[in-house]
């Protein structure tokens, strides 16, 4: 019998750059293949040829025995092959219902097909609100809107790409449950991600990429963790300089060091009235790293953004070094050396059609280091940048290309660089390893740590649980705007930090 | 997309615009290539010719640099025409009212005028875009109008000189008149005062970080906001500035060429900035060219029309190309990072997909 989908010889290059190098492939239905691989190995523009978004230079692929070519995303639909990005493609000023049905034809907008969209829903346990634009969703409902739009169109391969990067950890277990329904009813699944564990709990076989080729497709059930890991990421040792537990707390013992950052009774209230955060009091110490634990959407984000000036509190006050900066402009408090590692890289930390180096010199670009004469030297943002691009092996290592050239971990490092050599005072991080591969995540920690070494207050914001505790001197977990709870990450249970993160909120 | 492959991608819609110009000669029954050849050599290789596109080029030079200093902001100045014409107001009120001073003091002071004219009427939208969020193109657009017809009654009435058959003001003192640059011609010293503000934008867009700022606003309002920048005046700054140099095209013609405020003495200049600004893909540095290019088109046209025979509307069709064509050339997938070509971008790619999917509907 023929394999339902079988890839043979796929290749693709942009420019002298080869992406993907004689990929083989052969898969059936009802299969769940997991694709690991660091950043930049190929993975999505392997699934982005599946869809048809790229088309492959020589090679070819066979669905059910039969050679399609598949020129587009619409095309990759028609033959039932769908994908979810990381980024979303969902109207903003749209409902769920409204999303899902975008583009079909109007007779198959009908009552029926919204009890359909219903049904599915409960299929698969997903929580979805009908009521509200897709602006106002968090980001776990607006991710099942997506698959609900794809299995709408009956979709028999569906791609997820990186699917629980965005979910908080107690969306993960209903999610992969879900994805296993899918899978059991027919569906050939592919799990693009970086969590071995995660890849354990949910695939058959894990398709292992480096560098553009399969280093080999091999059953999850048999292969130990060690072995996809070391596959993965070549030669490269792994988890020789995580720093253990016992040289944190080291760091701890050394005598008390003063308060980097407080804030006090912060409250902020949106326009609609909704209270965003309530009474938050938390402090920071110098070269102390702060963890803020919690499920995405209970405030973390607007904490992180009140502290560095994009928001502005509606009660309450901020100290830094023991002087108030409540009501500071974001200019004064880049000024007092604020580091800030926003959670949207795109939107916000970079301008995707500058250059490398002018990324690494926007936030700063006032400051004497970039300066020459009263004007802009570019050459020293060039030679800036070159140290910088080498210190963190950002790939390719040209500091003239356009940031949108690279890859997300990369884009993510040239945050990461700017920020901690910004941050003098304190460091401000969100989501830092969204998205990120192992040696990517371990290589950000390191210089998060770094950081705090040399004496500067971390404030750690991700809903990584594993990452935080890792990280983290002391961990205050966030819940409906507010801090449920510090513990110390050495003697806590996720059992516990689990019911902080959903304590409900005290009536008053 | 980086900038070599967006430039290479204009000159193939110039070419196509060209192009089809060159089918519709064909159709009108003449020979392109020979009304082509008489068109550029009159405009480029003809001393008068020349002359003229010189003159010609000046103001939407000029213009054009008030398109792109607001839109490397992210904001869409539709308005340079109105700029131009309440900029040649405040020059000629000024000129009139103080005709004693020597030139030298006198001609600076006319163009400060000229450029507070100007931004003052750019003041407006700003104002209202930033404080009030109404939309720049419609306010910019609409104020064109109120402008154009302000001159007109100013020259019809309070300015109108005396036995005036046609609604002009008395000449400006010629200690105020713009030397002339080409002998014999009319072609003033407007071309070399464009091409210099052309330069100094350029290096202020690229070397100081004010400049670089307003840039990162256009690019990534979102990351500029990150970067502690105020963006609320940064947006007016850049329509302060735009206003202000449409305002001094305005002087230029009226102290340079008419040296009197005439009533519709700009003839669509600041509509034809546009095209310089986009042309140039936003790039102070080749406003000058590109000004230059669309000059000599309108310049060689009358010319093209008496030597071959083809009607002159031929090149206002092809002017009309050049601007559906380079917009279609800046509209690709891969021009989504190139933010600051986005507000038209994203216009055109928004109606391109409701068209298809009613296709599809």
């Amino acid at each position: 019998m023929d394999p339902f989908l079988k890839v043979t010889g796929i290749g693709k290059s942009f420019g002298a750059v080869r992406a993907l190098h004689n990929v083989n492939l052969l898969a059936s239905k009802g299969e769940c293949i997991a694709i690991l691989g660091e950043n930049g190995a190929g993975k999505t523009t392997f699934a982005s040829v599946l869809i048809g978004l790229y088309q492959p230079d020589n090679g070819e692929i066979k669905l059910g025995g039969t050679p399609v070519s598949v020129t587009s995303p619409a095309r990759a639909i028609e033959h039932g092959i769908g994908m979810i990005h990381q980024h979303f493609s969902l109207v903003g000023a749209m409902t769920a219902e409204e999303n899902i049905l975008i583009g079909l034809p109007s007779t198959k907008r009908s009552a029926e097909a919204r009890a359909r969209i219903r049904q599915l829903c409960s299929d698969f346990d997903f929580n979805v609100d009908f009521d509200i634009r897709v602006t106002e969703m968090p980001v776990g409902m607006k991710q099942r809107v997506e698959i609900l739009k794809a299995l709408f169109r009956d979709v028999s391969i569906l791609i997820l790409d990186e699917p629980t990067s965005v979910l908080a950890p107690t969306e993960v277990a209903p999610f992969l449950k879900g994805v296993r329904k899918l899978v059991a009813n027919g569906c050939l699944v592919f799990f693009i991600s970086h969590k071995l564990d995660e890849i354990r709990e949910i695939a058959d076989r894990v398709m292992i990429m480096r560098h553009g080729r399969v280093e080999g497709v091999l059953p999850v059930a048999t292969t130990p963790m060690a072995h996809m890991s070391a596959l993965m990421m070549g030669e490269k040792p792994t988890g020789e300089t995580v720093e253990t537990p016992k040289a944190k707390k080291a760091r701890n013992d050394t005598s008390p060091a003063p308060d980097a950052l407080v804030v006090s009774d912060v409250c902020l209230t949106d326009p609609g009235g909704a209270e965003i955060l309530q009474d938050v009091t938390l402090s920071v110490k110098a070269g102390e790293i702060l963890g803020i634990a919690g499920i995405d959407g209970n405030g973390q984000t607007e904490l992180s953004e009140v502290i560095t000036g994009l928001k502005r509190q509606t009660s309450g006050a901020i100290h830094l070094n023991g002087t108030e900066i409540s009501s500071a402009s974001i200019a004064s408090r880049i000024a007092d050396g604020i580091g800030f590692v926003p959670e949207d890289r795109h939107a916000e930390g970079l301008v995707l059609s500058l250059s490398v180096e002018e990324n690494m010199a926007f936030r700063s670009i006032g400051e004497d280091r970039f300066m020459s004469g009263g004007l802009i030297s570019r050459r020293a943002m060039h030679e800036i940048a070159s140290d910088v691009v080498a210190a963190f092996d950002i790939r390719p290592p040209d500091p003239k290309l356009n940031a949108s050239a690279l890859s997300g971990g990369n884009q993510q490092k040239i945050v990461l660089a700017r920020e901690v050599a910004r941050a003098r005072n304190l460091l401000v991080v969100v989501q830092p390893t969204k998205g990120l591969d192992v040696g990517a995540t371990e290589f950000v920690q390191n210089q998060i740590r770094a950081v705090a070494q040399s004496g500067v207050g971390v404030l750690y914001i991700s809903t990584e649980l594993e990452h935080v505790l890792d990280i983290s001197d002391r961990v205050a977990v966030m819940a409906f705007g507010r801090i449920t709870g510090v513990v110390d990450p050495e003697n806590t249970t996720l059992q516990d930090i689990g019911l902080l993160m959903t304590a409900a909120p005290e009536e008053e | 997309m980086n900038r070599f492959t967006m430039q290479r991608r204009i000159a193939i819609a110039l070419l196509l615009a060209l192009s089809v110009g060159g089918v519709l000669i064909l159709l009108d029954g003449h020979n392109p290539f020979e009304a082509y050849k008489v068109l550029f050599l009159e405009s480029f290789l003809n001393y008068w010719g020349f002359s003229n596109t010189l003159v010609k080029a000046s103001p939407i030079l000029l213009a054009g640099l008030a398109v792109i200093i607001p839109m490397r902001a992210g904001v869409f100045n539709i308005g340079g025409e109105g700029q131009i014409y309440i900029g040649g107001l405040f020059g000629a009120v000024f000129a009139l009212a103080i005709p004693d001073l020597p030139g030298l003091l006198g001609v600076p002071l006319i163009f400060i005028a000229a450029a507070g004219g100007g931004a003052f009427w750019a003041a407006i939208p700003a104002y209202l875009k930033v404080y009030r969020g109404t939309n720049e193109v419609i306010v910019t657009l609409l104020m064109n109008f109120i402008a154009i017809h302000i001159v007109s009654y100013a020259v019809a009435g309070p300015l109108l000189a005396e036995g005036a058959p046609y609604p002009y003001s008395e000449e400006v003192s010629e200690a105020y008149r713009l030397p002339i640059l080409m002998p014999r011609s009319d072609t003033h010293v407007g071309f070399v005062f464009g091409l210099a503000m052309a330069v100094i934008l350029y290096f202020w867009l690229r070397f100081t970080p004010s400049g670089f700022q307003l840039d990162l606003v256009g690019r990534n309002a979102r990351a500029a906001a990150y970067a502690g920048v105020d963006q609320k005046k940064t947006v007016i700054r850049a329509m302060l500035i735009g206003g202000g140099l449409a305002g001094m095209a305005g002087a230029i013609e009226v102290i340079g060429l008419k040296y009197r405020l005439f009533h519709l003495f700009s003839d669509g200049y600041g509509y034809d900035g546009i095209v310089v600004a986009f042309l140039a893909a936003l790039n102070p540095i080749v406003a000058p060219l590109t000004a230059l290019f669309l000059a000599g088109l309108s310049a060689g046209a009358g010319t093209m029309q008496r030597a071959v025979g083809v009607d002159s509307s031929v090149i206002e069709v092809v002017e009309g190309l050049v601007v559906v064509l380079v917009a279609a050339a800046l509209v690709t997938p891969r021009t989504r990072s190139k933010s600051i070509l986005k507000p038209l971008a994203k216009n055109l790619r928004l109606r391109r997909q409701t068209q298809r999917q009613k296709k599809e509907a």
